[in-house]
């Protein structure tokens, strides 16, 4: 969870970070037009469609413009092209999302057979209070069907951190 | 609750860079440059309401307040919803569970199956969402079963009603896992 929480939140604060970057871009001083020509236009929904971005944007490239302005750490020779911050805050957003997203998957997939289980297991303990007589056939399919899921949780995951009894002995419900 | 906080927390990582807002709109959009991929701050408001509501119905219900509880959460069922997507349909989902749940509480079996009806529609898939719908269905059913004393014959429906949607909430909870499992098999 903690790995989770600091994943998440250098996602958002790289997050925003590249967005207040875009903010400062969309309404930037008169000469900065003129400074870097492919700089993206301001994006409001309402207005007219955003301009394509840069073509460094896109990738880990740089925009031609931008190797030739020395202002945003351009190609200087012999040495390695310096990216643009906001490519470099964009590259880095990509690459922590794709992170967060594995990281997630990854922790996230007995968290939900726990709560999954807890769900059959809440249902069941219903289904079976509620037959009687020659229901009881329904009871005990449904018994059956959660026996097999606990065996299938604890297999895969031990035992669930919501507490729910992933033993298939268990009697209950 | 954790689990509802995980979905939003989840779900604004992905939003951070995922959403494409609604054309046309007048949204304040955050263009990510690098992924062309804007932020929708309409969503990322509409989880931080989320998880402001059910924060607030949990500290409620703590106090025994189902009703506070209840009219906590109604605050995000009954807002402006952004446009749809599945993890919004899944919070909403899950809160007209928890509605539900609280009006079933309270004695209110009629608005309780009308939440749980409004919640199927937004899990019209195999999902936890929709089996968790059902397993409350199936709560719902049994308690206004045991509440019918005085009309057996009613009773006897509301029982029937309950083990239907018990069964239901297994057999859909038991495909999830299986799905869930698979994808962690190697």
């Amino acid at each position: 969870m903690s790995r989770i929480s600091r994943s998440f939140l250098l996602f958002v604060l790289l997050t925003s970070a590249a967005c207040s970057s875009q903010r400062n871009m969309a309404s930037p001083p008169a000469s900065a037009s003129t400074e870097s020509p492919s700089a993206v236009s301001p994006s409001k929904s309402d207005s007219a469609p955003t301009s394509a971005p840069p073509s460094g944007a896109t990738g880990m490239g740089l925009a031609p413009s931008e190797k030739e302005n020395p202002s945003t750490g351009g190609a200087i020779s012999g040495q390695l092209p310096v990216l643009p911050r906001e490519v470099q805050i964009a590259n880095a957003t990509l690459l922590l999302e794709h992170e967060f997203l594995q990281l997630q998957a990854s922790l996230s997939t007995c968290e939900n057979a726990c709560r999954v289980l807890a769900s059959m297991e809440r249902a069941t303990r219903v289904l079976c209070s509620l037959t009687q007589g020659e229901e009881r056939v329904r009871c005990e399919d449904a018994r059956k069907r959660l026996k097999e899921a606990r065996s299938r949780v604890r297999d895969a995951c031990k035992e669930c951190s919501n507490g729910v009894n992933t033993d298939p002995e268990n009697p209950e419900p | 609750m954790k689990h509802l906080l995980l979905l939003i927390l989840f779900f604004t990582g992905i939003s951070g860079c995922d959403i494409a807002s609604s054309p046309g709109q007048n949204e304040v959009t955050c263009s990510c440059e690098g992924s062309s991929r804007p932020v929708d701050p309409a969503l990322l408001s509409f989880l931080s309401k989320a998880r402001a509501a059910h924060r607030q119905a949990d500290a409620l219900e703590g106090q025994k307040d189902r009703a506070g509880a209840l009219a906590a959460l109604n605050t995000l069922v009954s807002g402006p919803i952004p446009s749809k997507r599945s993890e919004i349909d899944e919070v909403l989902a899950d809160t007209r569970a928890r509605m539900a749940e609280l009006q079933s509480t309270l004695g209110q079996w009629d608005a309780a199956e009308k939440e749980i009806e409004r919640g199927l529609q937004h899990a019209p898939d195999t999902s936890y969402f929709r089996g968790h719908l059902f397993e409350v269905r199936a709560v719902v059913e049994e308690q206004r079963a045991a509440s019918l004393t005085a009309d057996p014959t009613a009773a006897a429906a509301a029982r029937v009603r309950a083990i239907e949607a018990a069964e239901q909430a297994i057999k859909i909870q038991d495909q999830v896992l299986r799905k869930t499992l698979e994808k962690e098999a190697p």
